[in-house]
């Protein structure tokens, strides 16, 4: 739906948006999925450590 | 005045007839005449009246006073550019259609809820007793009452059998009275004194009774109060409390922020519109007030899934409870068993089976009926088990008795414990005899060895005594069955008889039953066998289903009664089988249970069994065989009484509790996320990363979406591989603020680094754009880390 609002104009105009380049888009992607790599090596780190993931400790 | 009438009088009053009934077109006219026999909901909010309330909120009518202010900017400043003004009103009517839908759903949900545990009524029509829905019962109806029933409108009694009816919902007396039909009473008296009426909503609790409805919906007793009383709200679950806690506080500080941020962006000398705007756009993204309308549309799908697998919640709170249930009180008999006797083993001294079962099935008063192309025995469980285990062996009892007539009896009583049918055979006489094997034997002289009867030594008495003791230890209800030749029908007497064999019978476990109790061991839940049946009994199928394991204790109702309660409390968690048990009894052990901290789940049918429902944590009623009165005391309704279902909704109430918390932890992180952006991209002198309806946009539709879409998430495939919830622990434990607050602040910085780059490189515009795609992309990505708590890669659903 964010995408949508960006890519075509006449919305993108209304909410005061202007149209990317590959290079911004690729800078905004790149950016994007960094939580996904931090996450993903925490949620090792969590498995190594405890043997289970984040929530499962609870019901340890 | 119903109460002054006779009996026929009332009768030809609702011209209707006490031995058949009202037919179809009459019930269809008064129906038409007097309408359903319900009392009147309370007054349904239109479409248009629910719209209006979305506006009802204090950040919706800030949203629409900036619109004003902007719209009135534009006209002062002669810029004409009305763009802001137009997109926040859009916006703020988008979300309210969302809102109205959303309840809406939720709303047909808890409706069809309703409805499926609506209570019913016994009536009599066209001669033919019916269960019907309550709301279905018209007057002039000939009601049947039964102990644990509800009585469905106010009636005019015809029969009664020590019918004793508690009307505290009426009179505030709590002693049940005793009724009697026959009794005219004067005009005047009072309500608690009218003893030859039953009123709507009272609760039958002792005896049974039939009676003409005299009146229904609101023209009954219950129906003039409730006119007064009438309250529909489905009371709050704790998250749903504590989320509007929450909602509170997080308000409060995010309008502190706004206008901190406000007065930072005045010292900055950025424009006063534009930084009202920002800090309104934030205030709107900020403030979590989609919270607990997602909690409520995950809590009312979760039900409505539930109901499709047969457990109907009654008390929403009761979902919440069922995740964190960490011992389940189940009772045996038709929720663990089948509550279905079927013959297992037999035993005799050369007789063939078939022989002992053509005599055991001619000695029993079931009624044998065609179901489809397959014929069944209709009776007491123990003969019906007899007799199904004939057919299936093609020994059909009717064909017996038209060869052997049956010409007398002595019924069975529990002194004698036995019974005795005489038929005719050719020119004598056979007269059959079953029963307790230890009872009979002595009766017996003789056993058939298969062709003839021989004198039974005191050899063949010990074979006999060993084997009843073998079947007995295995937990199977025994049965003895011998036969003697008489030459007259009449002073039939039961002794010297010749032992034929014995049968051995048991109430199966239901299919399923051992699989789930093991899950429930997996998931940290102790289950416990509760039942009125013998020790012996109960603790064989409980080690047959894994519930009385190596270390596991089995204690009667009389050895409880010598415990003393803080004795009990230390030592509960040794226990995993009551028998002999009484529903008082009950209330004990679900004490016991939690004074260890435990979620305890009880199961019950009856109505002595309503105060263990409610102490339990999660009180769950037997929809089959369960009397209304339980099923009203219970906060959960078992449709199939099965104790697999039991299990399933534990599970779904797990995954509706993780599926809510994971909501929860987006909805906020997200907001979190957005304060940060703005927040600090002003601490830094930066230009707003995001403008008001960027802000606006993102918050109100696009983070909704994935909020309800964690929420919906399908069962976890480990889900029943965790131990309980602590009840102690509440909604945030286990460090979700931190994670909250932390991932909230990574995402809010990256979306200032995305704006950063884009400014820097390319100029504001582009910045934004980029800020706010990165924000939205974002959003996602942390909502797919949220989904599981395994590498994404890794992560599969159920």
């Amino acid at each position: 739906m964010q995408v949508t609002v960006v890519i075509i104009p006449q919305i993108a105009d209304i909410f005061k948006l202007v149209p990317l380049n590959k290079i911004q888009w690729l800078y905004t992607i790149i950016i994007s999925f960094i939580p996904l790599i931090i996450m993903e090596i925490q949620k090792k780190i969590n498995e190594i450590k405890f043997g289970k993931v984040v929530y499962k400790q609870e019901y340890q | 005045m119903w109460h002054t009438k006779a009996i026929n009088e009332v009768e030809e009053n609702f011209r209707t007839n006490v031995s058949n009934g009202l037919n179809e077109k009459e019930v269809e006219e008064r129906k038409n005449h007097f309408g359903e026999n319900k009392l009147a909901d309370k007054k349904k909010e239109s479409i248009f009246i629910k719209f209006v309330k979305q506006f009802n909120d204090f950040m919706i009518i800030i949203l629409i006073i900036a619109s004003i202010i902007s719209a009135l900017v534009a006209k002062m400043d002669g810029s004409g550019d009305y763009v802001d003004s137009v997109i926040i009103i859009a916006i703020v009517v988008l979300n309210a259609i969302m809102g109205v839908v959303q309840e809406a759903k939720a709303e047909k949900s808890l409706e069809a809820l309703k409805e499926i545990s609506a209570p019913t009524a016994k009536v009599r029509r066209n001669g033919k007793i019916l269960t019907i829905k309550a709301e279905e019962v018209v007057p002039g109806d000939i009601v049947l009452l039964e102990s644990g029933n509800y009585v469905p409108a106010d009636i005019r009694l015809i029969k009664t059998s020590n019918l004793k009816v508690e009307e505290a919902s009426l009179t505030g007396e709590t002693v049940p009275v005793l009724k009697d039909e026959n009794v005219i009473l004067d005009k005047d008296v009072p309500i608690g004194d009218m003893i030859n009426m039953v009123f709507s909503s009272c609760i039958v609790v002792n005896g049974h009774g039939e009676g003409v409805v005299t009146e229904t919906g609101m023209n009954t007793k219950v129906g003039k109060i409730a006119n007064m009383i009438i309250e529909d709200e489905a009371p709050e679950t704790p998250i749903q409390k504590k989320l509007a806690e929450v909602g509170k506080t997080l308000g409060i500080a995010c309008l502190v922020i706004c206008a901190l941020i406000f007065v930072i962006g005045l010292f900055k000398k950025i424009a006063p519109v534009e930084m009202f705007m920002t800090s309104v756009g934030l205030a709107v993204a900020a403030i979590p007030e989609g919270l607990p309308a997602i909690v409520t549309i995950v809590l009312s799908i979760g039900v409505t899934k539930m109901a499709r697998k047969n457990s109907i919640i009654r008390k929403l709170p009761a979902v919440e409870t069922l995740g964190g249930a960490s011992v389940i009180c189940s009772d045996k008999t038709g929720t663990l068993t089948q509550n279905k006797m079927q013959v297992v083993q037999m035993y005799s001294i050369g007789a063939k089976e078939d022989k002992i079962l053509e005599l055991a099935t001619m000695c029993t008063d079931v009624n044998v009926e065609a179901k489809g192309n397959k014929l069944i025995g209709i009776g007491e469980p123990t003969e019906v088990a007899i007799v199904n285990a004939a057919l299936e062996r093609n020994i059909n009892k009717l064909e017996l008795y038209k060869l052997k007539n049956r010409v007398n009896d002595i019924p069975f009583d529990s002194t004698r414990k036995m019974m005795t049918t005489v038929h005719k055979d050719s020119s004598e006489y056979i007269s059959i005899t079953k029963g307790a094997p230890d009872v009979l034997l002595k009766k017996c002289t003789k056993y058939f060895d298969g062709n003839t009867e021989v004198i039974l030594s005191s050899n063949i008495i010990e074979r006999i005594e060993q084997n009843n003791n073998k079947m007995a230890e295995k937990a199977l209800r025994v049965i003895a069955v011998a036969y003697k030749k008489v030459t007259n029908s009449a002073n039939i007497k039961e002794e010297d008889l010749v032992f034929v064999g014995l049968i051995g019978m048991i109430d199966p476990p239901r299919e399923g039953v051992k699989e789930a109790v093991a899950v429930c061991r997996k998931a940290g839940i102790k289950t416990v066998m509760i039942t009125g049946d013998h020790i012996s009994t109960a603790k064989a199928i409980a080690k047959d289903l894994g519930i009385l394991r190596k270390y596991d204790l089995a204690i009667t109702g009389l050895e409880l009664k010598n415990i003393p309660q803080n004795i009990l409390e230390k030592d509960i968690m040794k226990y995993s089988v009551f028998a002999r048990v009484s529903p008082e009894d009950k209330v004990r052990i679900v004490k016991a249970y939690q004074s260890t901290g435990a979620v305890v789940a009880m199961t019950g049918d009856g109505v002595n069994d309503s105060p263990a429902l409610k102490n339990a944590n999660i009180g769950i009623a037997m929809g089959k065989n369960g009397t209304d009165v339980a099923k009203n005391a219970a906060d959960m309704v078992l449709a199939d009484d099965n104790f697999v279902t039991i299990v399933e909704a534990v599970k779904q109430g797990r995954s509706i509790y993780d599926n809510i918390r994971k909501a929860i932890h987006f909805l906020i992180s997200t907001n979190i996320g957005e304060i940060v952006t703005i927040f600090m991209g002003l601490v830094l002198g930066l230009k707003s990363p995001l403008l008001a309806i960027q802000l606006l946009w993102i918050n109100l539709v696009t983070d909704s979406l994935p909020a309800i879409a964690l929420g919906l998430e399908p069962v976890d495939k480990d889900i029943m591989n965790k131990k309980p919830r602590d009840s102690k622990k509440g909604l945030f434990a286990d460090g979700l603020w931190s994670r909250i607050f932390i991932e909230g602040t990574m995402i809010g910085m990256l979306t200032l680094l995305a704006f950063s780059l884009g400014n820097n490189l390319y100029g504001v515009e582009v910045g934004r754009t980029m800020a706010f795609v990165a924000l939205g992309m974002l959003e996602l990505v942390h909502c797919f880390n949220i989904k599981s708590e395994e590498s994404i890669f890794k992560a599969r659903n159920i």
